[in-house]
């Protein structure tokens, strides 16, 4: 079968990142909905079948992608803000509210540059080429993101 | 805000709240997780089906429209002639004359059944396949296309014309007489026309040299104004390819500063498209006039709404909508299938804005005045605020925006 090389490839990337992968699947739609995204994400890029360049980076986006569709899907049930860390939160009194109600107030891709950014310390040039939008995007969503985690934080 | 504790805080706190996700489950396993969409069956045909969407811009998913959102893709018409796949350029529908044709290649000789495109079949290295032409049917060079990149078939009154996504789009000798700039709804729908033979011969060697480049993913941005470029030629064939224009991504090249400006003057000197009356959409801000499907375009926004806004429409007496997408039709390679559209039967029955950031076409199925459609400039709740309130002009985004929008107040 065609495109056998590039599966593998696929696999080798996704074995190496799996567990940032992972994280920033649930950073975006919750632990619960994890899985599902990731596996729709794989699934969309085994399925691409042109060359990929930069694959780590198409993992991200490919699961960014896959995360606001699961969120247009589901908006109608369930607002972002209400559902992603409660369990969390409620398990883990250490977790700092302030951040996460922050977090949940944010739009989908606003969270992914807060991901990206403080998790894994990367420079809003990275982020760009990992999310696929422009440097000035990302210095818009997180001019607002920083916006809300300051006001948060403020609120001692 | 900005120090070191509290940066140190959020990654914590990060780390906490995606901790329940490790470990990460191994790859077989998500590939065996049940999906909301049965498209792992046909893989490959699929992952055909995406790179030709990719190439004729999205067209599959713009026939699909309407269809249910979990319905199985079709495994399309396709033709494989010694291990290359082609695909149906349906953009070619009626353009092409049988005189038109030149020699026989090949001949079908093989049905080629969907049941054979899947996941675990092989494209067939040897031999000419077929899904939707019977064996026996002659394939045959068309214009000046070399045959590795373009075949046509004639099928009972019509041409068929197949092109493989893999090949260069624009390896053909013929002169090219003209370049329309058509539109992103059908890819036929003539917005401007670019006819100086001079400028044409530039735009054309200016793509044939253009570097090949893949189009940066990102498929949410709706702020991608994407055109279908259409290449007018002597040897009777047009060449039908997507333009996101800020991108400077032309199918599979990424073109510099003259397609860009040349393309935004052609449009730019267009006059306002014509307007659809007996139904307008009434938001918070004024009043959105619709326009003949197809003539939307995405840089004259007819209205500007904020995510989730509630928005109705107003139609005249007589008047009944038959359907309405309201969200943004998803992108040529997202892998996603149009939601269902929202249907309004009653006059003032509202619906919300879309979700996402950018500007997106409405489009509404009217009784008796055909398909309209509308732009609309969608942004976040916090933008207008920003932008009312905090503006270092003190002018309001409205005031900037085109005067056919502020005439619609």
């Amino acid at each position: 079968m065609k495109g056998v090389g590039q599966k593998e490839q696929i696999e080798a990337c996704y074995e190496q990142h799996a567990d940032s992968l992972s994280r920033f699947a649930a950073v975006l739609v919750g632990s619960n909905d994890a899985q599902d995204v990731l596996s729709v994400a794989v699934l969309n890029v085994l399925r691409t079948g042109s060359e990929i360049e930069n694959m780590p980076a198409y993992l991200y986006r490919s699961i960014h992608r896959a995360a606001l569709h699961h969120w247009r899907a589901t908006r109608r049930r369930t607002r972002r803000e209400s559902v992603v860390w409660e369990s969390t939160v409620e398990a883990d009194n250490t977790v700092d509210k302030r951040i996460v109600d922050a977090l949940g107030a944010m739009s989908p891709r606003q969270r992914a540059v807060v991901h990206l950014a403080y998790w894994e310390d990367l420079t809003n040039t990275t982020i760009a080429a990992r999310l696929g939008v422009s440097v000035g995007t990302v210095k818009r969503h997180r001019t607002r993101a920083h916006a809300k985690l300051k006001e948060a934080l403020a609120n001692d | 805000m900005t120090d070191n504790n509290d940066a140190a805080r959020i990654r914590q706190t990060l780390d906490q709240l995606t901790a329940s996700a490790l470990p990460a489950p191994p790859m077989a396993a998500l590939l065996n997780r049940e999906q909301p969409r049965p498209a792992r069956t046909l893989m490959v045909i699929a992952a055909a089906l995406i790179v030709l969407a990719v190439g004729l811009g999205g067209l599959l998913l713009l026939q699909a429209r309407g269809q249910d959102g979990d319905s199985e893709a079709g495994c399309g018409e396709l033709v494989a002639i010694e291990g290359r796949v082609y695909f149906r350029d349906a953009y070619n529908i009626g353009a092409v004359d049988p005189s038109d044709l030149g020699v026989v290649i090949d001949r079908v000789d093989q049905e080629w059944s969907c049941n054979d495109t899947g996941a675990q079949q092989e494209v067939p290295s040897a031999g000419v396949f077929a899904s939707a032409l019977p064996p026996g049917t002659e394939l045959r060079t068309i214009g000046s296309e070399p045959p590795e990149a373009m075949v046509a078939a004639i099928n009972g009154d019509e041409v068929w014309v197949y092109v493989n996504a893999a090949a260069d789009r624009f390896a053909f000798t013929a002169d090219v007489s003209q370049i329309g700039i058509n539109s992103d709804f059908d890819g036929t729908t003539r917005l401007a026309t670019i006819d100086d033979p001079t400028l044409v011969r530039q735009l054309v060697d200016d793509l044939r040299a253009a570097p090949t480049a893949t189009r940066p993913d990102d498929e949410t941005d709706l702020d991608d104004q994407r055109v279908f470029v259409e290449l007018v030629r002597s040897d009777g064939v047009r060449t039908v390819v997507p333009y996101w224009i800020e991108e400077g991504q032309l199918a599979d090249r990424r073109v510099g500063e003259l397609w860009t400006s040349t393309v935004n003057d052609a449009l730019t000197s267009r006059p306002p498209q014509p307007v659809v009356d007996g139904i307008t959409m009434v938001g918070n801000e004024g009043v959105a006039r619709f326009h003949p499907n197809g003539s939307c375009r995405r840089d004259r926004p007819d209205l500007e709404v904020q995510q989730g806004e509630v928005l109705s429409i107003a139609l005249t007496d007589g008047t009944g909508i038959a359907y309405l997408y309201v969200s943004p039709r998803p992108p040529a390679n997202s892998g996603q299938t149009p939601r269902d559209p929202s249907y309004l039967d009653q006059p003032g029955e509202t619906f919300n804005a879309p979700d996402l950031s950018g500007t997106t076409i409405v489009e509404a199925g009217l009784g008796p005045l055909g398909e309209a459609c509308t732009t609309l400039s969608v942004i976040e709740a916090d933008e207008r605020m920003e932008t009312r309130f905090h503006s270092p002009t003190g002018v309001s985004r409205k005031e900037f925006m085109a005067p056919h929008v502020r005439s619609s107040r």
